[in-house]
């Protein structure tokens, strides 16, 4: 499978100390993260609010720089190349945003919204904007009759749709989807997920979504990181993080989701505690506050993401197989 | 039979907009028992915030009660003076709504503000209400509840404002707590810790609760009854345990079979077809017949009533007539 993303070490600190102050504070937002994403596949990227999940997403759209790391599109180094170069590869990289509310122009038509893409990458010939436009419309499922309108005369599912229609209109190999569904009813969220499911299959297009909800994240993704202030906690294939957690803050996370079932037992254990802050993160593993298994070492020193088994890689001391056996050796 | 503690009666609150009338809440009528969880669970639109306001007596024009009844402790709430509504908004019936962010005010300390629902309605003096605030900090687990009864809300994350909220609605140890929405503003961890402090709390204080929420995974932890809500009218109304054993009407079913399973993979997922009718367009008759797979002729030419099907279980569908 060819690979289309490949993030190295990304480190995205934001600076919020006053100007001029000797004593620099910095948010760690992304600190030292490293994935691939493969042609056609999903990858879910699931963690709470501050967790840095969003900055990656604006990161790999070159919204913003990185302090430090690398990402690659099909090879190339997004952030080292001339700014000719990153406009044309724009194209092949597209976002679905959260809020369908905010993310269309009022003041446009429909029309208008999906013939920008095209004339700015130049996709099509003009004369066929109208065509592509209505093709564009009814692969997402909204009647081309309808594309005089303004956002407004559409329900927050239909905006949905039709910013998923601006993000192909570019025919993208890779779309950023960052909690496409969260706003949404649950009536409507199916529908999207479904319509993101057929444009993957059709367009064979790369999606990294982006999203706090498990059980959206496990039907949507081939692939999982869990994010934890910053740093993937785990990863692995959909299987193997949900039929096998084994990082102290995933099995936590799993526990919190609430369970469609009134005869579960509702005073299982639940993590307490609060994310702490992301400027002055805990030395050491950064979830050791919370963790109940923490030992003198979590709060010394950082764990690293290691493998574990096939795909299935962990960032935690207690399957630090290499320490362990130094340990029993000292 | 249970002890009936509020009665709502076909309430009716439209809001008037320019030329329109906006149903948000059509007909709405359910009751709450004491001791027990009554679970409103709906999509946007649906009325459940606008059912709980109007039983706070907080509709503000262009909205309006039509008609209807809330009965609580033998007095009907709507026909009562403002007065006497004060008396029971925040002391016997109090709410905690969904944004933490900005229900609290950031200019007055949290514990001040705590202490003020206190002050209004017990005659305690400054010592002893400052006092029964910093216990009820403490009662929500805020730690270090006495040093940060001077902090303003800016200074606490967003499931530690949410604390605040419920520390201020417990104030007075109502008899009923409307929540609504608690937790969607929240991370899953922290929705977890709220949730189990809201069942721990009305335990010890032996309230009733009104859950508010668009989850139905909440509703299944929380609940002890349930009532569906749509576009402004009951849809079924069952048990916790007969709705998700036995879900009879097609929207509850159809929102069940469409939220993605955390145990196990689907490869396509069910949807309900079509949108939530903007509510000024909402279906003459049964207003979920445009969207429903099983609609008959009947259904888009007369409007169904809410018909108990079994002890306890109401359903508003033609299929159980």
């Amino acid at each position: 499978m060819n690979k289309i993303i490949e993030v190295k070490d990304l480190v995205k600190y934001f600076e919020i100390s006053p100007a001029h102050s000797i004593n620099k504070n910095y948010v760690k937002a992304v600190d030292g993260v490293s994935f691939d994403i493969f042609e056609g596949e999903t990858l879910g990227l699931v963690g709470e609010s501050g967790c840095g999940k969003s900055t990656i997403g604006r990161l790999i759209l070159g919204l913003t720089k990185p302090t430090s790391g690398e990402i690659f599109l099909e090879g190339r180094n997004i952030n080292s190349i001339s700014k000719k170069e990153l406009r044309k590869i724009r194209k092949d990289i597209q976002v679905v945003f959260q809020n369908p509310y905010s993310a269309l122009d009022p003041k446009m038509t429909i029309e208008d919204i999906l013939s920008e893409p095209l004339s700015i990458h130049k996709i099509v010939y003009k004369y066929d904007y109208s065509k592509e436009v209505k093709r564009l419309l009814e692969l997402v499922g909204i009647s081309s009759k309808d594309a005089k309108k303004f956002p407004h005369e559409f329900s927050g599912g239909q905006r949905q749709r039709i910013c998923i229609a601006r993000a192909i209109a570019t025919r993208p190999k890779f779309i950023i989807c960052d909690e496409p569904v969260s706003a949404l009813d649950v009536s409507v969220q199916s529908q999207i997920l479904n319509l993101l499911d057929d444009l993957q299959k059709e367009l064979n297009v790369s999606y990294l979504f982006i999203a706090h909800s498990l059980n959206v994240i496990r039907h949507v993704s081939n692939r999982v990181a869990v994010m934890y202030l910053g740093k993937i906690v785990e990863m692995g294939t959909t299987e193997e993080i949900y039929n096998n957690p084994l990082h102290p803050y995933t099995k936590a996370l799993f526990l919190s989701a609430p369970v469609l079932n009134p005869w579960s037992n509702k005073d299982r254990e639940i993590l307490s505690g609060e994310i702490p802050s992301p400027i002055f993160p805990p030395k050491g593993c950064s979830f050791h506050p919370r963790c109940k298994y923490a030992t003198g070492i979590c709060s010394e020193k950082k764990p690293f993401l290691q493998t574990i088994d096939g795909s299935h890689k962990i960032s935690c001391h207690l399957y630090d197989i290499s320490d362990k056996t130094k340990e029993v050796l000292t | 039979m249970m002890d009936r503690l509020l009665e709502v009666k076909d309430l009716k609150t439209y809001f008037m907009i320019g030329k329109g009338t906006i149903k948000a809440v059509d007909g709405v009528t359910f009751s709450l028992d004491r001791n027990e969880t009554l679970a409103i669970v709906g999509e946007s639109g649906s009325g459940k915030s606008v059912s709980a306001l109007s039983i706070m007596g907080l509709i503000k024009p262009p909205g309006k009660i039509v008609s209807g009844e809330i009965w609580f402790n033998g007095r009907n709430l709507l026909d009562m003076p403002e007065k006497d509504m004060r008396k029971i908004r925040g002391n016997r019936i109090s709410m905690v709504y969904q944004e933490p962010m900005t229900s609290l005010n950031p200019a007055i300390p949290v514990g001040e503000q705590i202490r003020e629902a206190i002050v209004i309605h017990t005659s305690a003096s400054k010592m002893a209400s400052k006092e029964r605030a910093i216990q009820l900090m403490k009662d929500v687990n805020i730690p270090e509840a006495r040093i940060r009864y001077k902090d303003l809300p800016g200074k606490f994350s967003g499931g530690m404002r949410q604390r605040i909220m419920i520390a201020m609605a417990l104030a007075c140890y109502p008899d009923i707590l409307i929540a609504d929405e608690p937790t969607t503003a929240l991370d899953v961890t922290i929705q977890a810790q709220i949730m189990k402090l809201l069942r721990t709390m009305k335990k010890g204080l032996n309230m009733s609760m009104i859950l508010i929420t668009h989850d139905l995974g909440i509703v299944a932890e929380n609940a002890d009854r349930v009532i569906v809500m749509y576009c402004g009218k009951v849809m079924e109304e069952a048990k916790v345990e007969d709705l998700f054993r036995n879900p009879k009407h097609p929207y509850t079913v159809g929102l069940m079979k469409s939220i993605p399973s955390i145990d196990t993979k689907v490869a396509k997922l069910y949807s309900i077809p079509g949108y939530i009718p903007h509510p000024s367009q909402f279906p003459r008759r049964c207003r979920f017949s445009n969207r429903c797979s099983k609609a008959k002729d009947i259904c888009s030419s007369k409007q169904p009533d809410l018909i108990e099907v079994k002890e306890g279980h109401k359903v508003r569908c033609w299929l159980y007539m």
